[in-house]
């Protein structure tokens, strides 16, 4: 619900809020109304959980991570977010945007995307639903995310090179809004992350509530007791959604940001522990930016985690130390990933190779139980490990 | 709304026979030297009326093609918030037609709202346009530090407005209202006709002049809003006018000519 308690006025604490051109001011009006009056709607909630099951396959296991646990020294489970449909959570938030935007006789759908996998969620979903859809890419990240090109296409996608600034995800989603700005009336903007002007950080949460939900559940039955959940934070979609259900309880939050090449090296995409409160794409958030409030380019091997700016609901959380934040490198993400596939025989997305890093390098007492969001898979990033696996040998 | 109160540079521009015009320029576009010749050649050029100097940002969200790549080149030739500054400065000390200071919160925020405004004011500047700016912001952060300084502010309103955005655009500016007549970026083409929209306003002009903007490129683009609108802004195209095509026309002298050129046909416009 957009009237969740941390919100007023389209804020959570001090972030958030709707920086955005009067152009589209009537667009986010219809859009929060439509999404209130939507999941308030038991039929909408019923067709959302019946795709939910039989179109994404959900509930995704929650699995003990055996060899992983021994590696860390403290028990880990994985939330298999990389067995649901087109292979990332991404597709929760799809899906149901995807359904919102039929519901409120949208004809056409845009996205941005970073590592593809959103694009290819949303590409799915229209797919599904017979509606035709645009994706956003950076052109750097099209050549990174190769394969994911290739598959939004196949699906019926068009994807559009954004050839702006680092031509990264950031330039992706100016892209995306710019269009919407000129096309407000057909077009429904289904954001990949829970970033941008309110309604959608709560909204996207609000899609992704269903991860932290089926945790609880799982939990209930096999008797378990989290102390630690932990996530990748790119803009904050899986960690929001496994967090959401448990942000009242006695449980520690970990967020995990892309370090790039270091926190210090200036080539990081470590938001909230390198940024500073700012505005980008909408809303007032942690940002990476210099002195003269510009937006600084991010970096991180993981075209997913790429992204100056973090949804305000995350920099809420951290504010207040709700959230606790940590930073590995692309190096270290690099081989957790590798010996996940190792140990684990699940080659994860680089992505969530962060939160995987962090849980091998973080100082465990022993007794601690911890779920892990396995956000996604890996094959979209096949290329990038081999590349650095054969450099190892 | 206008009020006693406020400076009176934007009362003039009210009910004129002739629709006012403004050149939007990107400060620093397309070098900081040509960029401080423009801004002479604007405040001494007989057509133009006003000015809105572009504070270059790294994420124009609002802006079409031409201007993000002015910002662009701007920014990556080191065009700080200072340069902006001094750029309007250099404008006041010649003339007194208002200059609106152009660009997205975020810069004006990190500089510290009362310090920008100050800063604002002492160069000269008579308001500020921030597309990115909500209401609720502007009145807990802007409101009271603008009105120590005499300073305006300049809110939008579009086709896409619903009636209490309209209503609000035109209680809350104290400069004039910018009117989008197009659903779209700046410099985008008009995909409607413009009349219709400025003539559903007429019945609140009264309160605040009407100034046109985005994809206004032509004197009979201009010509054509007589009647509807107190002012219309030329950005994209006159930023298009400057653009060095080749290294020929990457001299100051060349760019300024462009820029005459550029300007001549308006000049009709004064009777
Ligand atoms: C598998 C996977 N995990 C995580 C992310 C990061 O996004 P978020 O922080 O919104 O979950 C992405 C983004 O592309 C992704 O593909």
């Amino acid at each position: 619900m957009t009237n969740h308690p941390i919100i007023k006025r389209g804020y959570y604490g001090d972030f958030g809020g709707q920086f955005i051109p009067e152009m589209l001011r009537r667009n986010f009006e219809e859009l929060e109304k439509a999404f209130n009056e939507a999941w308030a709607d038991e039929a909408f909630r019923k067709e959302y959980l019946e795709l939910m099951r039989d179109f994404v396959g959900r509930p995704t296991p929650l699995q003990k991570a055996e060899r992983w646990s021994e590696r860390c020294g403290v028990e880990i489970w994985f939330k298999r977010e990389d067995l649901a449909h087109t292979g990332a959570h991404k597709i929760n938030n799809a899906v149901g945007q995807v359904l919102l935007a039929h519901r409120m006789g949208k004809s056409h759908i845009i996205a941005e995307t970073g590592a593809g996998q959103h694009g290819v969620a949303t590409a799915t979903a229209c797919a599904w639903a017979g509606l035709p859809c645009t994706v956003f890419m950076g052109a750097d990240d099209m050549k990174r995310q190769k394969p994911n090109v290739e598959r939004m296409r196949l699906l019926g996608a068009e994807v559009r090179a954004a050839k702006t600034g680092s031509m990264t995800l950031k330039d992706a989603t100016n892209e995306a809004m710019r269009f919407w700005i000129a096309n407000p009336t057909d077009t429904h903007y289904v954001i990949g992350s829970a970033v941008g002007p309110h309604p959608y950080p709560m909204m996207v949460a609000e899609f992704h509530r269903i991860i932290g939900e089926e945790t609880m559940t799982a939990c209930a039955r096999l008797d378990l007791k989290p102390t630690h959940l932990v996530a990748c934070l790119g803009g904050g979609s899986n960690a929001l959604g496994l967090f959401l259900p448990y942000i009242d309880q006695e449980i520690a939050l970990v967020g995990v940001e892309a370090g790039g090449e270091s926190l210090d090296s200036g080539r990081t995409a470590a938001t909230i522990e390198k940024g500073s409160p700012g505005i980008l794409h909408g809303a007032k958030t942690m940002v990476l930016q210099d002195g003269e409030g510009q937006i600084q380019e991010a970096h991180s091997v993981s075209a997913g985690l790429d992204y100056p700016g973090i949804g305000p609901l995350h920099a809420h959380l951290a504010a207040v130390g709700r959230l606790q934040t940590e930073a590995v490198s692309d190096t270290e993400a690099l081989k957790a990933g590798m010996l996940c596939t190792r140990l684990e025989g699940i080659l994860p997305a680089l992505e969530t190779s962060h939160a995987l890093a962090w849980t091998l390098k973080a100082e465990w007492k022993g007794d601690e139980l911890v779920l892990l969001n396995l956000s996604g898979r890996g094959d979209k990033d096949l290329e990038t490990y081999i590349n650095d696996h054969g450099r190892h040998v | 709304m206008i009020t006693d109160d406020m400076s009176d540079i934007f009362k003039r521009l009210m009910h004129a026979d002739d629709v006012n015009l403004s050149v939007f320029l990107t400060a620093g576009y397309p070098n900081m030297t040509a960029c401080g010749h423009l801004i002479e050649l604007l405040a001494r050029h007989p057509a133009v009326s006003f000015v809105e100097l572009g504070m270059p940002f790294s994420d124009p969200l609002a802006d079409g093609p031409t201007i993000q790549r002015a910002s662009e080149i701007a920014l990556k030739q080191g065009t700080r918030l200072d340069d902006v500054l001094s750029l309007s400065k250099q404008f006041r000390s010649i003339c007194d037609k208002p200059l609106m200071l152009m660009g997205y919160c975020n810069p004006v925020y990190r500089r510290g709202v009362e310090r920008f405004v100050k800063e604002a004011r002492a160069a000269g500047a008579s308001g500020l346009i921030l597309p990115d700016l909500p209401y609720e912001s502007y009145s807990r952060d802007f409101a009271e530090a603008l009105g120590q300084e005499g300073l305006s502010m300049s809110f939008f309103v579009s086709p896409t407005s619903t009636k209490e955005g309209i209503e609000r655009a035109f209680e809350t500016s104290t400069a004039f209202v910018y009117g989008v007549a197009n659903v779209g970026l700046t410099g985008d083409i008009p995909s409607m006709d413009r009349g219709d929209f400025f003539r559903g306003l007429q019945n609140h002009r009264a309160r605040c002049p009407i100034v046109a903007g985005f994809g206004i490129a032509t004197p009979e683009d201009v010509n054509g809003l007589t009647g509807l609108v107190d002012g219309a802004i030329v950005g994209s195209a006159f930023l298009r006018a400057l653009e060095p095509k080749n290294e020929s026309m990457l001299d100051t002298t060349s760019i300024v000519q462009r820029a005459e050129d550029f300007l001549e046909p308006f000049n009709l416009n004064l009777k």
